[in-house]
């Protein structure tokens, strides 16, 4: 829950900035609009810097970025793999 | 690789008000000299002179701005795809326009409550066709060009998967054939050549930009591979950028001079276009290069859209404030310039983290102004 509370306080401060959006686990965050092209790189940033894991190009996808459950479900794999 | 892009954003969200802040530079060397030496206008006396080429210098080497625009558009495009959708979903389409159109209709809103105040009167249908092509201030013809671009994303994807190769040709070679029918208009070699035909060439159009979206989609979807290309290329990539950086410079005065005319607005050449793609695939050849204030870049870079669509106005009217209160100050390139890039940044800055901040009005609206 640590991971999904980060990213989701993350995305209202930097990206929504205020615009009144309830970010649920499961929001399609590319068909809301709340991620574009520049939101995108900015998240992959942050996980990257937050969780200290690396996030290849090829994963930033719709399939993984689709909502925060997803990019939840993505970090927590990475970390898992990163341990290994 | 992926904060390159982020930092390929920011240097050129630099280059754009740059280059914008270069137009006023130009202007004030050949249309606004009345206001600080005797003579009639337009003066092309500057012309050749070392205030003229450090102007043209630093506008060829910052030519890579829109392509990488319309590159990183593309790689995003590939990344809301995805790898199990045919491709993309037009409702994500949709709400990309949606979000690009709106912040885009404000600020044009403003640009003609400007020009109303000069006096400028628009009937309805001259309104649209301003709004359609982007012509409400020079730089906004990017916003119809990116928004036709993302209506054809759903068709450049499954190309861009399986036959990326075909897609690339296909999209370079439309693009060249746009960038040739201008040199040869240019030129006065294109005798009477047909309305739709020179249509095409229209900057707000998307043939002559197709292929850096093009390539910004096939970067997306096969960047494991690009990045290995890149690794065994990188250093020649570099020398095609430093090699035609200057060769750029020389283009655009031969082509100037075999014109005949005195003046030609920017146009991006095939040349522009080839260092273009190498300067982007270079900084993404060398991405493991720290470069310096490399995190305040991809700050900017966050802020693009925003700035982008800030700038304009806040130029024109710094540029016409100098004209009208300081006039000896358009001879002096050297503070006219810093003065402009300082103001055409720090402004759309400061009114972004103005209405960002917690306790303001606009904070709900942030997206619908600065997208």
């Amino acid at each position: 829950m640590e991971v999904r509370s980060s990213l989701t306080d993350y995305i209202e401060r930097k990206i929504l900035k205020g615009r009144a959006v309830t970010l649920t686990p499961e929001l399609n965050l590319l068909e809301t609009g709340i991620l574009n092209s520049l939101g995108i790189l900015q998240l992959v940033s942050f996980i990257e810097e937050q969780f200290d894991i690396a996030v290849p190009a090829e994963d930033v996808v719709y399939e993984n970025f689709q909502s925060v459950g997803t990019i939840d479900a993505y970090i927590r794999e990475q970390a898992s793999q990163t341990q290994q | 690789m992926l904060r390159r892009l982020l930092l390929l954003n920011g240097l050129a969200t630099l280059g754009v008000v740059a280059n914008h802040s270069l137009g006023w530079g130009f202007t004030a060397m050949f249309w606004w000299t009345a206001r600080y030496q005797a003579g009639s206008t337009p003066n092309f006396d500057q012309l050749g002179t070392l205030s003229y080429f450090g102007l043209r210098t630093i506008e060829q080497l910052i030519i890579f701005a829109v392509p990488t625009f319309l590159f990183v558009s593309g790689f995003f495009v590939a990344a809301a795809a995805g790898r199990t959708q045919r491709t993309i979903s037009w409702r994500v389409v949709g709400v990309r326009l949606l979000y690009l159109l709106i912040p885009y209709l404000l600020w044009s809103t403003l640009i003609f409550a400007m020009r109303f105040a000069e006096g400028a009167r628009y009937t309805p249908i001259q309104l649209a066709r301003i709004l359609l092509s982007g012509q409400a201030t020079e730089a906004y013809y990017f916003v119809p060009l990116l928004c036709q671009l993302y209506l054809l994303a759903p068709f450049l994807i499954p190309p861009a998967r399986r036959r990326w190769k075909l897609l690339l040709a296909v999209t370079a070679v439309v693009q060249l054939s746009v960038q040739s029918l201008l040199y040869l208009a240019t030129l006065g070699q294109l005798p009477a050549a047909p309305d739709p035909l020179m249509f095409l060439t229209r900057t707000w159009l998307f043939p002559g930009h197709l292929f850096f979206f093009a390539l910004g989609i096939v970067a997306g979807f096969h960047i494991k591979e690009l990045g290995r290309l890149l690794e065994r290329v990188r250093w020649p990539l570099l020398a095609t950028v430093v090699l035609l950086l200057p060769l750029g410079v020389v283009e655009w005065e031969r082509v100037l001079s075999a014109s005949g005319q005195q003046w030609i607005g920017q146009r991006v050449t095939i040349l522009d276009s080839v260092y273009a793609v190498a300067f982007i695939l270079t900084l993404l050849a060398f991405h493991r290069v720290t470069l310096p204030f490399a995190e305040q870049t991809e700050t900017l870079g966050t802020r693009s859209y925003g700035i982008y669509l800030a700038h304009s106005p806040v130029l024109e009217l710094t540029a016409r404030g100098i004209y009208h209160g300081l006039p000896w100050l358009l001879a002096y390139q050297a503070l006219f310039q810093p003065i402009l890039l300082v103001v055409g940044l720090g402004v759309p800055l400061a009114l972004m983290a103005m209405a960002s901040l917690q306790r303001s009005p606009t904070r709900a609206y942030y997206q619908y102004i600065f997208g």
